[in-house]
């Protein structure tokens, strides 16, 4: 997208710490006091099992096949393999939620890229002297 | 002392670093690219509570993040083109009118 825009006929950013400032300062320090403190608090917390990451449940949200050969419910996995499980059994309807989300965004950005060209197109096409709100994305067209 | 603080205290100045540079720059690619390090921030947190809590609930929510914050960046960069064409800036404060 860098390269896309041209960077070099763009002006640079001449408010680098505009008048929002104080305020951006004073919300950082706000922020970071109000993090530390959670951070703080958080040593006193209880620190749970970090082996279970590393089995899964063998219930019945797992396949019987998959946890036939163990006794005890539970079969040994890696990390990956039971985020696996996890996000395509328990997780599986907002999986396919997000890969709806994911082509609703590639659509949009799609229409928000090929939009202009095609009013400049149009404009040309109906052979009127292209206005000067025009000229602009018909000059950042050719360079692409 | 547990062993996720050192992710915390990281998590912890990404955050604030994006905040920061969501609020004073004005450029809207900077503007996005320190959203990006907040998400990050979040998904460090996640991942680090989902270790020390011994639940993979984290992880799991972790991706989902990742994955809405790549459809965001489509979204911003395709509105970054529009606004280039349009108005031939990237600055913020350039493109404070409503109705094009």
């Amino acid at each position: 997208v860098i390269m896309l825009v041209n960077v070099h006929d763009l002006e640079p950013e001449k408010v680098f710490l505009s008048r929002r400032l104080p305020l951006a300062v004073i919300a950082g320090v706000l922020l970071g006091a109000l993090l530390a403190f959670g951070v703080l608090a958080g040593v006193v917390t209880h620190t749970g099992d970090p082996a279970a990451l590393r089995t899964v449940e063998s219930g019945t949200e797992i396949g019987n096949g998959a946890a036939s050969g163990t006794e005890t419910g539970t079969i040994e996995a890696g990390n990956t393999e039971a985020v696996g499980w996890l996000l395509y059994r328990t997780y599986l309807v907002p999986f396919e939620i997000v890969s709806v989300l994911l082509l609703v965004a590639m659509i949009a950005a799609i229409i928000f890229g090929r939009r202009e060209a095609n009013l400049v197109a149009d404009a040309q096409a109906a052979g009127e002297t292209v206005a000067p709100a025009a000229a602009e994305p018909a000059h950042g067209r050719s360079e692409l | 002392v547990n062993p996720t603080d050192p992710y915390l205290v990281l998590s912890l100045i990404l955050f604030v670093l994006g905040v920061i540079g969501v609020l004073i720059r004005r450029n809207l690619i900077t503007v996005l690219m320190s959203l990006e390090l907040i998400f990050n921030a979040v998904n460090l947190n996640l991942v680090a509570f989902s270790y020390q809590l011994g639940d993979l609930s984290g992880q799991i929510l972790a991706i989902f993040v990742i994955t809405v914050a790549a459809a965001e960046a489509a979204i911003g960069l395709g509105l970054i083109i529009a606004l280039v064409r349009l108005k031939n800036t990237v600055i913020l404060d350039h493109a404070n009118e409503m109705g094009g």
